[in-house]
């Protein structure tokens, strides 16, 4: 299915921005990386997230 | 991927270098179908061989599982024993595919090497090359096996090959698969519909919670400490048990391999051989009134939420009639409300002026009546419980009939099921009990494997219910934690990180769980639209939806919304079939056309004239590319007619016999193929 990744963005969309960023770069990440180094890279991400002051609530 | 060229060299029947070109919409002009057109035994399963060949280095198809490995060979026979006479060097053998893909030419060429030696066919695999030519007119040559298959994998998947190159014999198979097929399906229609990477995504995600969690644990005490080792705990034994799950999956997975490996040795005793199409036929019957019992029961499960009214009815009948008789006694709803009646006695004046004593008779009479008066909230909730308790009431009958319709359709089913089975031990014993004692002593190997498999089967079935009791108490866990949270105000970062990522987590599973519902349902719904385009009219009135199940497997619904896979025709099974190849390459081409050929083995042979005709109107405008192998008897002038009316058929080729195990493949213009056709029969 050609434009599946901009399918799932768009429901994301429904959910909070911190977690939109994540879960969007989670995908990114997915389509080139293996499981492991995913999490890895999120690590950091998250980290940047909750610096910022972007976390909801 | 789009066909447009296959050439065959000492490939089975086809001596020497021969060639079909498919049509394929070739500068726009719509012709996208190719017929290719034999007599039985004139090669027509040996092109689709070929190209499985080709494509898979494949040798054995499935329709080959009651055929000796020594009797297929794939390297022309006549061809091999000239070899022998003459100079005694192995036959050169090669099938050569060329397609398209998204823009890019392939080229594909598998070779074999063939011999006879002292009259045993010696076959050696030779070389593999792909040529890949891009549009702006570079070209890639690989050799290397391993990089060749997973470009052809990546193309198609070869999970899912058999739904776009298919023996029409077999494709209702697709309705029947087994544990190992429909996980094979499954992963690839996965791959198909491109939802790996958040599937990835997700499992990086849940890794990362993990993590965090972990460190989480390590620092935190009271009741956040405990949600959080909960929370693990609870993971942790979802962990185990999925592990259990892939373990159980292999164990299946390998005793079905045996149970066939063993099939496949007693299909070699001759004596038995009716006895195992007998049983072969038993336990597909016996799959699919077990699916049609599953089904009961889930439905089941879905109307029990109103039928546990029926546990109460006596006393809502009693509710009911109460204030049914106040309302008949037309004190509800009264005929003046009590609070107009309230302000008569505290302003002691009636509605038309006069002064009311409080001595007056009249005074003591609308005391009176005050007291046999409700107050207008409590009238109000008397007159909606009267209305939901008739509503109620009123579906009493409906429960209880349908309730009792399932129950009886349950024990149809499990009568039906019993009684299969009892022919089907009937015949295992016979099998086992046969003269022949190789025969016997497989079968019961046969039927040991059969038990481990039940059991396996029984376990992975509690597991997976544990799972989702799990499932359902992390989320409540969840919750509480995210509560928890807000109630003592925990702001460190380390949590707030932890509860991100859970958050994250949450979202993706749910929007994946939300993605494969709709997909499935979007491919169900145009199954069904299909499907209802292609059947002929008389199943129409009894067959009404295609539904996906959550392991892509296929149901059908009969018009009561029952299942009804049991019951259908081998016929309908390969239109139910057809209509879910075509929706679920609709999906994957979101409405566009897909670029994915429909390679048909001899389709018709089951299907009635109406069924025929309705395939030969619509499937040229479903697939980009349609090619059809077909018989004298299923394909004569009028099914030519038919096709040749939609303006899309391109190619026609003759397979000719031309002596013992050779035949000619020969191209005639579309116009001119009546001649070589037989006349209209029937219809």
């Amino acid at each position: 299915m050609p434009n599946v990744n901009e399918l799932i963005l768009e429901k994301l969309k429904e959910y909070p921005p911190d977690v939109f960023k994540l879960a969007r770069k989670a995908l990114k990440l997915a389509g080139s990386f293996p499981e492991a180094s995913v999490a890895e890279q999120l690590g950091s991400v998250v980290r940047q997230i909750v610096k910022k002051g972007e976390v909801e609530r | 991927m789009i066909l447009s060229k296959l050439t065959m060299k000492n490939f089975r029947q086809f001596r020497g270098t021969q060639h079909i070109e498919f049509a394929y919409d070739l500068g726009g002009n719509g012709k996208n179908v190719t017929v290719i057109f034999g007599e039985n035994g004139r090669g027509k399963t040996s092109i689709f061989r070929a190209i499985m060949f080709c494509l898979y280095a494949e040798h054995r198809l499935s329709q080959d599982s009651r055929v000796d490995e020594k009797e297929l060979y794939l390297v022309n026979y006549p061809e091999m024993e000239r070899a022998a006479c003459d100079n005694k060097k192995p036959v050169d053998c090669f099938v050569e595919l060329e397609f398209s893909h998204k823009g890019t030419n392939y080229t594909l060429r598998r070779s074999i090497l063939g011999m006879l030696d002292e009259g045993e066919v010696i076959q050696q695999p030779g070389d593999v090359l792909l040529v890949q030519r891009t549009k702006d007119g570079n070209a890639i040559t690989m050799r290397n096996p391993n990089e060749i298959d997973k470009i052809i994998n990546d193309i198609l998947d070869r999970g899912i090959r058999e739904y776009f190159l298919f023996d029409g014999e077999k494709i209702e198979r697709l309705t029947r698969a087994s544990s190992e097929q429909r996980k094979e399906i499954s992963r690839g229609l996965r791959n198909l519909l491109n939802i790996d990477t958040l599937e990835t995504a997700i499992k990086a995600t849940g890794r990362l919670k993990r993590t965090l969690d972990a460190e989480l644990e390590r620092r935190s005490t009271g009741e956040f400490g405990r949600l959080i080792k909960q929370l693990r705990e609870n993971e942790d034994r979802r962990t185990e048990l999925e592990e259990k799950i892939t373990r159980l999956e292999k164990e299946i997975d390998l005793a079905e391999q045996e149970k066939r490996r063993v099939d496949k040795e007693l299909d070699k005793i001759r004596e038995i051989r009716d006895l195992l199409d007998a049983r072969d036929n038993l336990e597909a019957r016996e799959n699919d009134l077990g699916n049609q019992a599953k089904s009961l029961l889930l439905d089941m499960g879905t109307r029990t939420g109103k039928a546990s009214l029926l546990l109460v009815k006596k006393s809502i009948n009693r509710v009911f009639d109460h204030v049914d008789q106040r309302k008949q006694n037309r004190e509800i709803p009264s005929e003046i409300r009590k609070d107009l009646i309230e302000r008569i006695l505290s302003e002691k004046k009636c509605i038309c002026g006069r002064e009311i004593s409080t001595e007056s008779e009249a005074f003591s009479h609308i005391i009176r009546w005050k007291n046999r008066t409700t107050d207008v909230a409590t009238e109000d909730s008397m007159l909606n419980l009267w209305r939901c308790l008739s509503n109620v009431k009123s579906h009493f009958g409906d429960v209880v009939m349908n309730i009792e319709t399932i129950l009886q359709r349950y024990a149809l089913v499990k009568n039906d099921i019993e009684t299969t089975r009892k022919k089907l031990k009937d015949i295992n014993n016979k099998i086992a009990s046969s003269e022949r004692a190789d025969a016997a002593k497989l079968e019961k190997h046969r039927q040991n494997i059969e038990s481990k498999r039940i059991k396996l089967e029984t376990e992975y079935s509690k597991i997976k219910e544990e799972l989702a009791i799990l499932k359902e108490e992390y989320t409540k866990l969840s919750h509480q934690r995210e509560e928890k949270e807000r109630e003592e105000g925990i702001k460190n970062e380390l949590s707030k990180r932890a509860t991100l990522a859970l958050r994250t987590y949450d979202a993706l599973e749910s929007v994946h769980n939300e993605f494969t519902q709709e997909i499935k349902k979007v491919i169900g719904e145009s199954a069904t639209g299909l499907f209802q385009e292609l059947i002929d009219k008389e199943s129409q009135k009894t067959l009404s939806q295609i539904v996906v199940d959550d392991d892509y497997s296929l149901q059908i619904l009969d018009r009561g919304g029952r299942p009804f896979l049991a019951n259908i025709s081998a016929g309908q099974r390969q239109i139910m079939s057809i209509a879910f190849i075509v929706a679920l390459a609709k999906a994957a081409a979101k409405g566009e056309m897909f670029e994915m050929p429909l390679f048909m083995d001899t389709p018709f042979g089951r299907l009635s004239y109406e069924h025929r005709k309705n395939l030969l109107q619509s499937i040229p405008g479903f697939a980009s590319q349609w090619i059809l192998l077909a018989t004298d008897t299923e394909f004569r002038k009028q099914e030519a007619e038919l096709l040749k009316q939609g303006r899309q058929w391109g190619k026609f080729y003759l397979l000719k016999g031309q002596g013992a195990g050779t035949t000619l493949i020969n191209e005639l213009d579309v116009a001119n193929v009546f001649t070589v056709l037989r006349e209209d029969m029937e219809g």
